[in-house]
């Protein structure tokens, strides 16, 4: 009998929130790729063009560190909206308990 | 009965099997699944009703505001919050059950494989290794057949199960005659699943192994009924073991893109969709851009091939690319064997990152000799055009390139020509260039294998003709397409004459290329004549005047010209009465089919003196 009452939150938990949860992920990964976030962070001290150049090294640096921190930026906006959906449903199952406590107090 | 059941698998891992927890709904766990989705439907919509009701009721009566929906006071919100609870219950019940026990218990095969890979435990128990089809099927044919188990489970699987329409469509049988010859067939037979449980299970973890899919699915308990249980009946319709073996072939290549597709659906959000280099780090290509596609982002666009059969190549080719020093290899195989295709499995395994980690980030890409052939106005700019090819290609690295038919560089009839071949030598192992070259048998004889240093820089890899069943695997899928786009129906044995006769005509092709296109001769014959079904007399016409001889069945004026052979040949010789009996008899065998298809005909050695009526 108990199991009836407890699989299906284990059920939400375990299928429900984590299958949301790694697309969200991936969402935001798919973001970080497509404004090219990802590669330019990783080669963020190597020079444009492989032009070794002290000048290019700084143009390089200048240009990539400000491409991360707007792709990133714009990233995580686009990802806000998912992310607060994410966490209603991370509390759904504990609102009508909520609610409960509070008819009862 | 045990509740648990052992099973030892060819590798020797010992798994344990819940029968109780297997079989608990005795018979009814269809109907029950069935009642689960509808009753979960049902609670889903009254959840949705109860909690979009009451803030309906608040509108209506003017009473709704922000503010109250936190207002636990409200009757109507109570019950709304109570609502939340039936929508996740019914969402519950209507779940995808496999996806649910696989997230319970985070295992399937795929997961138990690797942990038998790197693990040294012996023992798992295995709950979730089955799909839920198969668990009904079983369910329901133990519960109502438990002594008759495996009649009941063939029948079930010839008459009800989905994947019934495999056995049609791959092998070619009728299903009604089928079902009768394995309903005679196992009369005499014990099948009752007290004895044959341990075996039978581990024949389906096998094959579900072989075939490398994540659950027991219908598909695999068909795979294994055939190979196991089914082979001495199927014999009756003709249908070999090779046959067999080339259909599960097939299914684990079914599978392997099934896991292919499925697993690019994860990586396609990390992978880049444009030009790979974008964090602008290396140079620029454009010679190799112009002269060069790529055939990686090809595959993307246009979906996965995989080549059936060919995995020992693929691993050489492979082992060979990791290699640190001269990392090139040349593919050897006759026009039409396959190896622009097994150029694109390559492309495919790189995508889905199926290869080593060396060459996961790397894309492949083809140089067209012919373009470059074209563009170039002397042999010295030829020359030009190549070396800036490999050296763009050195300085972009992670990159994999491939020539196809490269002895069209090697037959340069030139003084450059052993200058060029230097230059590729050079290039490929000064800097370790990843080449992948392509060649026919008889130009790798003809212009590599006289260069000793090039012979010795490249691996060669044969791609062979593909075995008549895998060959016939192939053809299917073929017949599968052109069916569609002609609206006609081929029939598998007029497949099978095919391949049946593949060596006996147009030697300069080989298989699955002539194969095809014989079919597709045999789409505008039929077209032309307005047949709606290929079938074997029709392929028999085409065969009989690509070889010059009649092939299928002996017709009646045939067959009076065969038994008077011997007098036939007597209007024209006198005498000999030893070698025209032998060259009749020869001649009559040969057409009854009872000679080795390898061999010829009839081989004559007329040797007489001078003048003697030879000829």
């Amino acid at each position: 009998m108990l199991d009836i009452f407890l699989k299906p939150f284990y059920w939400w938990y375990a299928v429900i929130v984590r299958s949301y949860f790694i697309y969200l992920f991936l969402n935001y990964s798919f973001y970080l790729n497509k404004t090219d976030t990802i590669p330019m962070f990783k080669n963020i001290f190597v020079p444009l063009f492989g032009r070794k150049g002290i000048t290019n090294r700084i143009i390089s640096l200048f240009l990539r560190f400000w491409w991360v921190v707007f792709g990133f930026t714009f990233s995580t906006v686009l990802i806000i909206p998912m992310f607060l959906f994410g966490i209603l449903l991370l509390i759904l199952p504990f609102l009508p308990i909520i609610q409960t406590y509070r008819i009862v107090t | 009965m045990n509740e648990m059941l052992e099973i030892t698998t060819s590798n020797n891992t010992k798994i344990i099997l819940n029968l109780e927890d297997l079989f608990k709904f005795r018979g009814e766990r269809k109907n029950r699944d069935y009642f689960d989705k509808r009753l979960g439907s049902l609670l889903f919509i009254l959840g949705i009703i109860l909690l979009v009701i009451p803030y309906f009721w608040l509108i209506y009566n003017s009473r709704f505001s922000f503010k109250e929906l936190w207002n636990p006071t409200e009757p109507g919100l109570i019950i709304s919050n109570i609502s939340i609870f039936l929508i996740i219950y019914g969402l519950y019940l209507k779940r995808d059950k496999k996806v649910f026990d696989s997230s319970l218990h985070l295992e399937d095969l795929s997961d138990l494989r690797k942990k038998i890979k790197n693990n040294a435990q012996k023992v798992y128990e295995l709950e979730n290794a089955f799909s839920v089809e198969v668990l009904q099927i079983l369910d329901e044919v133990y519960a109502k057949h438990k002594d008759f188990f495996l009649v009941a489970l063939s029948d079930y699987m010839v008459s009800v199960s989905k994947e019934k329409k495999l056995l049609e469509s791959r092998l070619g049988l009728d299903l009604k005659s089928l079902k009768n010859a394995l309903l005679e067939h196992f009369k005499t037979k014990t099948t009752s699943f007290e004895v044959m449980a341990a075996e039978f299970f581990r024949d389906l973890l096998d094959k579900a192994n072989f075939i490398e899919s994540d659950y027991i699915d219908e598909k695999i308990l068909l795979a294994t009924l055939i190979e196991k249980y089914w082979k001495e009946v199927l014999r009756e319709f003709e249908i070999t073991e090779l046959d067999i073996k080339g259909f599960i072939l097939w299914l684990k290549n079914e599978q392997k893109n099934l896991n292919y597709q499925k697993k690019w659906k994860r990586l396609s959000k990390l992978k880049p969709k444009g030009p790979i280099n974008r964090a602008y780090t290396s140079r620029a290509t454009p010679m190799l851009d112009e002269f060069g596609y790529n055939l990686t982002a090809r595959i993307i666009d246009r979906g996965f091939s995989i080549s059936i059969g060919r995995e020992n190549e693929i691993n050489t080719l492979l082992q060979t690319l990791e290699q640190e020093s001269s990392a090139a290899a040349i593919i050897i195989g006759e026009p039409g064997v396959g190896k622009t295709h097994f150029l694109e499995y390559l492309a495919t395994r790189m995508i889905i990152e199926d290869v080593p980690k060396e060459l996961r980030d790397s894309r492949l890409v083809v140089v067209d000799l012919n373009k470059v052939f074209a563009k170039a106005g002397s042999i010295d700019h030829f020359k030009q055009i190549l070396q800036q090819i490999l050296e763009e290609v050195v300085e972009s690295k992670s990159l994999i390139i491939a020539f196809e038919d490269f002895s069209q560089i090697l037959s340069i009839r030139t003084e450059g020509r052993m200058e060029i071949i230097n230059l590729v030598m050079n290039m490929i192992t000064r800097y370790n260039i990843k080449t992948i070259t392509t060649t026919t048998l008889s130009d790798y004889y003809k212009y590599v294998k006289p260069i000793k240093t090039l012979a010795a820089l490249f691996t060669p890899i044969n791609l062979n003709e593909p075995s008549k069943e895998v060959t016939l695997q192939i053809l299917l899928d073929e017949v599968k397409q052109l069916e569609k786009k002609h609206n006609l129906t081929i029939q598998v044995s007029a497949v099978k004459r095919i391949v049946e006769f593949g060596n006996e005509f147009d030697f300069e092709r080989v298989m699955p290329d002539k194969g095809n296109r014989l079919l597709e001769e045999a789409v505008i014959r039929a077209e032309q004549n307005n047949f709606k079904v290929i079938d074997e007399d029709l392929i028999d016409e085409l065969l009989s005047e690509k070889i010059g001889v009649n092939v299928g069945e002996i017709r009646q004026d045939e067959a009076i010209k065969l038994r008077n052979l011997e007098e036939e040949m007597h209007k024209r010789v006198v005498g000999q009465e030893n070698a025209i009996s032998a060259v009749a008899s020869a001649l009559r065998r040969a057409r009854a089919g009872i000679i080795s298809s390898n061999r010829p005909s009839c081989f004559i050695f007329i040797l007489w003196s001078h003048r003697s009526w030879k000829n």
